[in-house]
């Protein structure tokens, strides 16, 4: 038995236990918890402002000490359009942030708490990534005295920030506020310097794992939502009320509230995975919608925790986001956003809350629990996630068909004849056929093309793990993400532990394949170039196949040749050369041939040319999607013609 | 005449005049055919000898659609899954009502429809207000005789609808509902107020729609020689006969949308290429025809009221 096959249900027995000790017990450290927060926030709803005192306890847990702190101070990023985040977001979606919906960090004091606190004056921003002056989305604070390996600081910051309306993630619109990203936060000191990337548009999240405390004052009959679990609720004279939520073990901390929102729970229940209490804060015109929600996030708790570990935290807030607040679809600890509409459809689609909901609660896993560097890695969270997204929707939800909304948007249109598959489909195939070669997953993720950090970090990586699980087999490759979630749980992973975990378990030397398909781009494409089969005498026919690599990439691929008799032959080809061809006297001639006809090389760019048969049936496909065509432009003409 | 009358009337001599329907339906078919055959050699080329074709022809192959529309030139990105069944309705209505961008074909063959309608339509009025045949000849000659006051005519309707599509539009769609629903957070308002902008822009639309149809019927069947004339002569008719012009229209309103609705009950799937697709063609085909019926049945309506009013005097000469 592979050493995995032992070390599954042994680690998930141990997590579990684990984890329902930690519900009766005060919580067993999981993680370094080296960067503490306690913060008290005040929100202000009529001001947007939110004024916040936070005190950091830091431990250097890095070999080498360090004489300053490096924070994120994300909201200053759109203080301005000058920033690198809205330069990077005109170049990728061509819009701008209007100067009405600029929002900013104001830092009033920051000490270094101890027997005399001292103040920490000497702060700047820097741009470590490029060079932008304006960008102030990184900021240094010099120390007296230089934190030794081991030794802990304590500090305290005050600040206000104006909630900015909403744009990507965070802000506010009507009395619906989402505040994420919104504190200053440590960077990640690393043993050769401190890792603290500017705010991108593409990429955001890395953080040391500690323990959040934090008090939200609102105001009173309002909901809260946020990460961790609520501790208390205080009734405070001026008409607010004091939430305090408290998570330890996590990287980062988003809250939401609102007057509208309408709570419902529920409870995850699966044997062998630890329970999970589910809390939905749902918008009032999607209140019908609330199960299906809660089957999503079930589905993701179940297939992620058996596939890769457990979920830990015991609780998950899933926020169902403002209609227009473009907040939707967005993961932090212990908390998610999802997205749905008021129309919805019954079946499921990409834009029912199924996919949404699947993908942000599969990151508890891929972000949450394994705290990858995301400025660099991306791939690690977004790419793994939607893999696996794919995956479990594939099993959960099996009938999925694509939809339209039209009339602006609201009304869906659901395609029952167009059923997606998981392999192209819900792998995002598409975005990743267009430009195979646009740049290398192995890049850093921050340094990559705005217009080309999602496929590289979303796309590629979900059809390049779905190869990886084709060919090397389920098992195998189930066993080698299990292993890497297991030893990149509560840690900042890099990506050889997925690579080296998957050639341990699977015990192949991969690396050819990954210098092609991770540290560099080769295009994948095999083709049935020539099939011809001719009577040979007495009987026989002479056959032959030829089949082509047309790219640059090389990979095993299967060649599966069809007799008129019924006949089958799967030839195995290496892949190395430009071409091979295969022969056959046989009593009966070649009908048709597949290269790859299992599909397991998901990374081929062309999969029409796979195949050639000599009973072609193009002219009876194209006939039937033309008079299609036909009819859908009589219609356009009749649509306009009425006015004609 | 009641509108109801008026609507009837109309409909029994768009039935007696079986051609103007096979006429605009066979225009709509020419107006086709050409990029279809070009689309069909760039599918059928795209597939060759592979086996995909077997899926594609026998039901919906999405992933060789996908990857024929990636490498497709812009005719052949325009086949798309909207092309199946009454989604066909819902893009063209739905693309009508936001006025969104639509495939380069689509605008070409539709300004060629359009244009063909222009040159067709004083046949067509001629034929309704005689209410019996014109052979060949005469109808010809009636669309030679007001070819050039129909297309003044339709410059100036053009320029309405392309101020009320164009910036009116944008204005409305783009300002108004923008500045409206700015910081709305419940999307069910959002909607409701779309839809009260869907109905001014229709209704609007359908104002024009009326005082140009209106026009063009009084200059062909009162032999009207000037376009401004024709149009204050139109408007003048559905001022003064309100009840009956707009009811009139309105009944053609209900029966396309009885044509729509049955189409949605009726329209095929992505079925398979043997008799089903035939089948699925001919009740296509049909639903086609029932549109281009309607679109007369508004031409045919209106010739109606305006010869049961007083002021409805013909001096429309048609020789035998």
């Amino acid at each position: 038995m592979p050493l995995w096959r032992k070390a599954v249900p042994l680690s998930l027995v141990c997590m579990f236990a684990l984890a329902r000790t930690s519900a009766a017990q005060p919580q067993a450290p999981r993680s370094p918890r080296n960067a503490n927060y306690t913060i008290s926030a005040r929100l202000d709803t009529r001001a947007h402002t939110i004024q916040t005192q936070e005190r950091i306890t830091w431990r250097n847990i890095t070999n080498a000490p360090t004489s300053e702190l490096r924070f994120h101070v994300y909201w200053n990023a759109w203080a301005d359009t000058k920033s690198t985040w809205m330069k990077e977001k005109r170049r990728s979606q061509e819009r701008d942030r209007p100067s009405v919906d600029f929002s900013r960090i104001d830092i009033s004091s920051i000490q270094l708490l101890g027997a005399t606190p001292q103040s920490l004056t000497n702060r700047r921003f820097i741009a470590p990534d490029d060079g932008n002056a304006d960008d102030r989305t990184v900021m240094t604070v010099a120390l007296p005295a230089p934190v030794q390996p081991g030794q802990t600081i304590v500090v305290s910051v005050d600040w206000t920030a104006t909630v900015p309306r909403t744009f990507d993630r965070t802000g506010v619109i009507g009395n619906y506020f989402f505040i994420a990203q919104w504190f200053p936060k440590l960077g990640v000191l690393e043993d050769n310097g401190w890792n603290t990337h500017q705010f991108h548009s593409g990429t955001e999240f890395y953080s040391d794992y500690g323990v959040y405390d934090v008090n939200l004052a609102v105001p009173s009959g309002w909901v809260v939502g946020a990460t961790g679990s609520e501790q208390s609720r205080t009734d405070n004279s001026d008409g607010t009320t004091t939430h305090r939520f408290v998570q330890e073990d996590v990287h980062d901390f988003a809250w939401t509230t609102s007057p509208d929102f309408i709570e419902r729970t529920a409870r995850f229940e699966e044997a062998g995975l630890p329970p999970v209490q589910m809390r939905l804060l749902m918008q009032p015109e999607h209140l019908g919608q609330a199960e299906r929600h809660f089957a999503a996030t079930r589905s993701a708790l179940r297939r992620y925790g058996s596939w890769f570990g457990p979920y830990l935290y015991g609780h998950l807030t899933i926020v169902d986001p403002a209609f227009q607040s473009e907040t939707g679809g967005m993961e932090y600890p212990t908390l998610i956003t999802a997205g749905t509409q008021w129309l919805v459809a019954r079946q499921v689609t990409l834009q029912t809350p199924e996919e949404v909901v699947v993908h942000e609660a599969g990151h508890q896993f891929w972000y949450g629990i394994s705290g990858n560097n995301e400025f660099e890695h991306a791939w690690m969270d977004e790419g793994i996630n939607t893999y696996a997204a794919a995956r479990a929707l594939s099993i959960d939800y099996p009938e999925m068909h694509l939809d339209r909304y039209y009339f602006g948007g609201f009304i869906p249109w659901v395609f029952k004849d167009v059923r997606f598959s998981r392999e192209t489909d819900l792998n995002r195939i598409w975005p990743y056929r267009a430009g195979p070669t646009d740049d290398t997953m192995g890049a850093a993720s921050y340094r990559q093309r705005p217009e080309t950090i999602g496929v590289l970090a979303y796309d590629k990586p979900a059809v390049w793990l779905n190869t990886l699980e084709r060919w090397l087999g389920w098992t195998a490759f189930q066993g080698a993400m299990h292993a890497a979630f297991t030893e990149a749980s509560f840690r900042h992973p890099e990506p050889d532990v997925v690579l080296q975990a998957v050639q341990r378990s699977t015990g192949q030397d991969l690396t050819r394949f990954f210098d092609q398909t991770y540290r560099g781009s080769a295009v994948f494409d095999y083709s049935i170039e020539k099939l011809a089969s001719e009577s040979a005498g007495s009987g026989q026919f002479a056959s032959r196949v030829l089949v082509r690599r047309l790219g640059d990439g090389v990979f095993p691929v299967d060649v599966l040749i069809t007799f008129d008799n019924g006949e089958q032959t799967t030839e195995n080809w290496n892949g190395e050369e430009r071409w091979r061809e295969f022969a056959y006297t046989r009593a009966s001639r070649v009908r048709s041939a597949v290269v790859d006809p299992n599909r397991q090389l998901l990374l081929d760019v062309n999969f029409t040319n796979n195949s050639r048969t000599r009973q072609p049936r193009a002219e009876a496909a194209a006939r039937k999607w033309t008079l299609k065509w036909v009819v859908w432009l009589q219609d356009a003409l009749l649509t306009w013609g009425l006015f004609a | 005449m009641s509108a109801l009358g008026v609507w009837l009337q109309g409909v029994r001599r768009v039935r007696r005049a079986k051609s103007l329907v096979l006429l605009l339906w066979f225009a709509t078919i020419a107006v086709t055919i050409p990029p279809a055959i070009e689309l069909h050699n760039a599918v059928k080329t795209h597939l060759g000898a592979s086996l995909e074709a077997d899926s594609a022809a026998d039901g919906m192959n999405f992933d060789w659609l996908q990857e024929f529309r990636a490498q497709a030139n812009p005719l052949g990105r325009s086949l798309r899954p909207d092309v199946i069944g009454f989604a066909v309705v819902m893009d063209n209505t739905s693309a009508l009502a936001d006025v969104s961008q639509r495939p380069v074909v689509a605008l070409t063959a539709g300004a060629i429809f359009v244009v063909l309608t222009w040159c067709l339509s004083s046949g067509c009025i001629c034929r309704l207000a005689v209410d019996r045949r014109l052979g060949a000849g005469g109808f010809a000659a009636c669309c030679g005789a007001f070819l050039g006051r129909m297309l003044r005519l339709n410059v100036v309707s053009l320029f309405l609808y392309g101020t009320l599509v164009g910036s009116f539009h944008q204005w409305l769609f783009d300002d108004v509902l923008e500045a409206v629903t700015k910081g709305l957070t419940v999307e069910r308002t959002a909607f409701f107020i779309r839809v009260a902008c869907y109905a001014l822009f229709f209704f609007l639309l359908a104002a024009c729609n009326v005082l140009f149809d209106f026009a063009k019927v009084r200059m062909v069947v009162e032999d009207r020689r000037s376009v401004l004339t024709s149009i204050v002569a139109g408007a003048h008719f559905v001022l003064t006969n309100a009840r009956l012009a707009i009811g009139a229209y309105a009944m053609n309103v209900l029966a396309l949308g009885v044509v729509l609705g049955l189409y949605w009950m009726l329209a095929p799937g992505a079925g398979g290429a043997g008799a089903s697709m035939w089948v699925g063609f001919l009740i296509s085909q049909l639903y086609i025809a029932a549109r281009v019926f309607v679109k007369l049945a508004f031409w045919g309506s209106e010739v109606v009221a305006l010869q049961t009013q007083p002021t409805g005097t013909s001096r429309l000469k048609i020789e035998d």
